[in-house]
């Protein structure tokens, strides 16, 4: 059923990383693939990976669940990888008709792959353990500088938080259209391609129907509740740097600098 | 005082179509609950949508809590002072958690964070949701919800609420859980209720009815007299509970009942003294 | 095993768990077992969640069984995908709020999209939406127009005749007056019945309402928490109205006024449900006190 589908991924918990301020873990996520990518070598890469070994034994989150979302990007890894390991110039190892494979092509590849897949384990583990209410809103304070630009961070937080309140809603009412629609003998499951886009529409318009009635009638309600924007707002719950955020911040920054120093220094 | 105010109200959708509101004059006392019956088109959602400025008169004044709704920079007060529950649930909660949608109101309000804390509990425990603070409304029944979204309003700390046909979309055990809520706050804390409905049950629990029919006001009184008026009620389509008809169907043959009795106790009563008095020998 | 020939519809032992082996595992109908007769008026009752909107979409096929069987005419709907698309057109679903499932350009293509996929031809097909149009009171103006112009009542009973258009062999009604004024109400309670005497077709009415069930129907089936609680005539349903208001039900006002007296020990038989029974009874009495 549609509605098994876990939106964003979240696995609610208790463990330090959970209970982290989502600004914090959004900077730090941001200085980490800063690190991850401007890092070179074995030992600095063996660190990055190590932090992130551990922060994950940290957060309780099962690594099955880490390598479960490093699923979809195996293509893109062997892509590049074997792009990488062909297409590289330098010491000649092997050759054959137009291809050959360089020891600067094998060490770039391995490079690469160990980048993708640390950038991938290291958003998944911040999606894990943030839900995305919490993400929204450290983007929305993050970005709050920006307002000053007059870029519209506050409308997009909104629009994220209620795209998030309606998802579940709309699937459940997808879900009710297909089975009327399905009572009058419409048929999604056979025919080609066409055929079946077609079968959509007696759900898609119903959907789109629905869901402008509701966005009349929300923005309704929530004016009737003195929504003006984001001028003047406040919050219930306002977010506040605690200590497992210096802390984990400082380890972060540490582990981060050191892996970038190493790769300098070697 | 009179809370809520209209004087010679009417409005139309397009300016060149027939009224949805024809010079309606009514006042509604602090501290009251109202309910409005009548049927699709009567302009009783129309009536409502003017307490709260969400329409402004085509002819004619509005006053809510003294404020001329027409008055533009007091549009907040206004909907400080009578806050609006709609009819469908779901669309009207904003937020994925229950207290953060309770707390949107007092948000917008700027309110410092310990106020909204305050309020919120507050609110939920009037509504008797407090253990579900912490749950994503879409997993809420409908009366569940129903009663989040008057907890949302509450936060404002209205003197009224005016709710529009709340519970329509809603089975028995929702309505029953939402009228019971509106009518503690009512009794309990004196908040001032405008309810428009369907239900002549729920009506029936009110203060005082009032029927619209082509948005003029066709009765208005205390329910027992609103409710007697059998034949009235008919020629508007609407049908009396069904204990002032089986009272007015025993006059028929010949007993002398009062019509008034309203409640299902109240009517017992009546039929024990019909047949008390020679059934019983007392 | 033998079947009652005049059965059109029966479900054997029939259970649904949704999610099962997850921690939502919930079992929605818990070993039902029920036919319905051709003709028959039913309206089935139970508090949300009881699993009645489970259950009926097993009829035509929309949900399978975890287990048990359902039958049309003696013949198990799940034993082949004809066999299951077949259900769809004999048994005809209205689901709750069905307006919201209109999509066509015009009130006719809307009308006309069951009888479409059923493959019936041109006239065949253009017979039924003007008659079934004309059953729920919309004139032959109205065809033309677009389903999204009506107002709300209008749409319900575009949708309904999108149904009748089928001229199933059942029909299955989820709450169909939900929301609608009491005029409004009143129409569709016609509607159905109209459609109910020129067709003979059984018809399965759910609803939370006891007092409209005890208009329409003249057999009464409660469920709760899954299972039939009850199954019979109005009066056998309603002389139990103590267990009813106990399931969370809404039992007419006349019932309860009927259940309140007998609490203050007046030996009345609370199995009422209309004023004529209420007032009979009554004057039966004060007449029986004076002889």
């Amino acid at each position: 059923m549609l509605k098994d589908i876990t939106l964003g991924q979240y696995f609610p918990g208790t463990s330090p990383l959970h209970r982290m301020d989502p600004r914090a873990k959004l900077l730090i996520l941001i200085f980490y693939i800063v690190a991850i990518f401007v890092c070179n070598g074995l030992i600095p890469y063996a660190i990055c990976a190590a932090g992130l070994a551990a922060v994950i034994a940290l957060s309780r989150i099962s690594p099955k669940l880490i390598l479960k979302s490093l699923k979809p990007v195996v293509f893109i890894v062997i892509f590049t990888g074997v792009l990488n390991v062909l297409y590289t110039p330098g010491q000649e190892l092997w050759r054959w008709w137009i291809f050959k494979i360089t020891l600067e092509g094998i060490y770039t590849a391995l490079t690469m792959i160990v980048r993708i897949l640390l950038l991938v384990a290291s958003t998944s583990l911040l999606t894990y353990t943030t839900s995305p209410m919490a993400l929204t809103d450290g983007l929305e304070r993050l970005l709050g500088p920006l307002k000053k630009l007059h870029v519209p961070v506050h409308e997009f937080a909104m629009m994220m938080s209620i795209a998030l309140r309606f998802i579940p809603t709309l699937i459940e009412e997808t879900e009710k259209i297909m089975s009327a629609q399905k009572a009058r003998g419409a048929d999604f499951d056979s025919g080609n391609i066409f055929r079946r886009a077609k079968a959509l529409v007696p759900v898609l318009v119903p959907l789109f129907v629905s869901a402008f009635r509701r966005a009349d009638e929300l923005a309704c309600a929530m004016e009737c509740r003195l929504y003006h924007g984001g001028v003047g707002r406040t919050r219930l719950h306002t977010l506040r740097y605690g200590r497992v955020d210096l802390w984990g911040g400082l380890l972060s920054v540490a582990v981060c600098a050191a892996a970038i120093a190493l790769s300098r220094l070697l | 005082m009179m809370l809520l105010e209209t004087k010679d109200l009417s409005f139309r959708y397009q300016e060149e179509g027939e009224p949805a509101l024809e010079r309606v004059t009514l006042a509604i006392e602090d501290g009251s609950f109202t309910a409005v019956l009548g049927h699709n088109g009567s302009g009783k959602s129309t009536l409502a949508k003017h307490f709260n400025a969400i329409l402004l008169p085509s002819g004619g004044t509005v006053y809510v809590g003294g404020i001329d709704t027409k008055e533009e920079d007091r549009l907040f007060d206004v909907r400080k002072t009578a806050g609006m529950v709609f009819q469908n649930p779901d669309n009207q909660i904003v937020a994925t958690v229950v207290e953060e949608d309770v707390a949107f109101a007092c948000e917008n309000m700027g309110l410092p964070p310990e106020e909204i804390r305050r309020r919120v509990d507050e609110s939920l425990a009037a509504v008797g949701m407090t253990e579900y603070a912490r749950h994503a409304p879409h997993l809420l029944s409908g009366g569940q919800k129903q009663r989040v979204a008057i907890a949302g309003v509450l936060a404002m700390r209205p003197k009224a609420i005016v709710m529009d046909e709340p519970t329509a979309m809603l089975d028995p055990s929702g309505r029953a859980e939402v009228i019971e809520a509106v009518m503690r706050l009512n009794r309990e804390t004196g908040m001032t209720v405008v309810l428009i409905t369907h239900h002549m049950e729920e009506a029936a629990l009110a203060d005082r009815v009032v029927v619209m029919r082509q948005g003029k006001v066709a009765l208005d009184g205390a329910p027992p007299q609103v409710f007697s008026q059998v034949e009235q009620l008919e020629a508007l389509s609407l049908t009396a509970p069904q204990t002032v008809l089986l009272l007015r169907e025993l006059n028929r043959a010949g007993a002398r009942l009062s019509l008034e009795a309203l409640s299902v106790e109240d009517c017992a009563e009546e039929i024990l003294t019909y047949l008390g008095a020679d059934s019983h020998g007392t | 095993m033998e079947h009652d020939t005049t059965n059109v519809l029966t479900v054997e032992h029939l259970s649904h768990v949704y999610s099962p082996g997850t921690p939502f595992e919930k079992k929605a109908v818990d070993d039902v077992s029920f036919s319905a007769r051709k003709g028959e008026f039913i309206g089935l009752i139970g508090h949300t969640g009881s699993g009645k909107s489970t259950l009926i979409q097993h009829f035509n096929g929309l949900l399978a069984p975890t287990s048990g069987r359902v039958l049309i005419n003696g013949e198990d709907i799940f034993q082949s995908k004809e066999m299951t698309r077949a259900a769809r057109f004999a048994v005809g679903l209205v689901f709750q709020y069905p307006e919201y499932q209109l999509f066509e350009e015009t009130v006719y293509a809307d009308v006309a999209f069951g009888p479409k996929n059923m493959g019936l031809d041109k006239e065949e097909i253009d017979r039924r939406v003007r008659e079934n149009c004309r059953i729920v009171g919309l004139s032959e103006s109205a065809l033309d127009k677009s389903p999204f112009e009506l107002s709300g009542g209008q749409k319900r009973r575009v949708a309904l005749a999108g149904i009748f258009a089928m001229e199933p062999e059942v029909m299955v009604l989820d709450e169909p007056m939900a929301g609608l004024d009491p005029a409004g109400c009143a129409d569709v309670f016609r509607f159905i019945q109209e459609y109910h005497e020129k067709h003979g077709t059984t018809i399965l009415f759910v609803t939370h309402s006891m007092e409209y069930a005890a208009q329409m129907a003249q057999r009464i089936v409660v469920m709760q928490r899954g299972r039939i609680l009850m199954d019979g005539t109005p009066e056998q349903v309603f002389s139990r109205a103590q267990e009813l208001l106990e399931a969370g039900l809404d039992v007419p006002q006349v019932t309860r006024v009927f259940l309140e007296l007998k609490r203050r020990g007046l030996p009345v038989d609370t199995g009422v449900y209309t004023m004529e029974q209420a007032a009979a009874q009554l004057r039966a009495m004060k007449g029986g006190a004076v002889c």
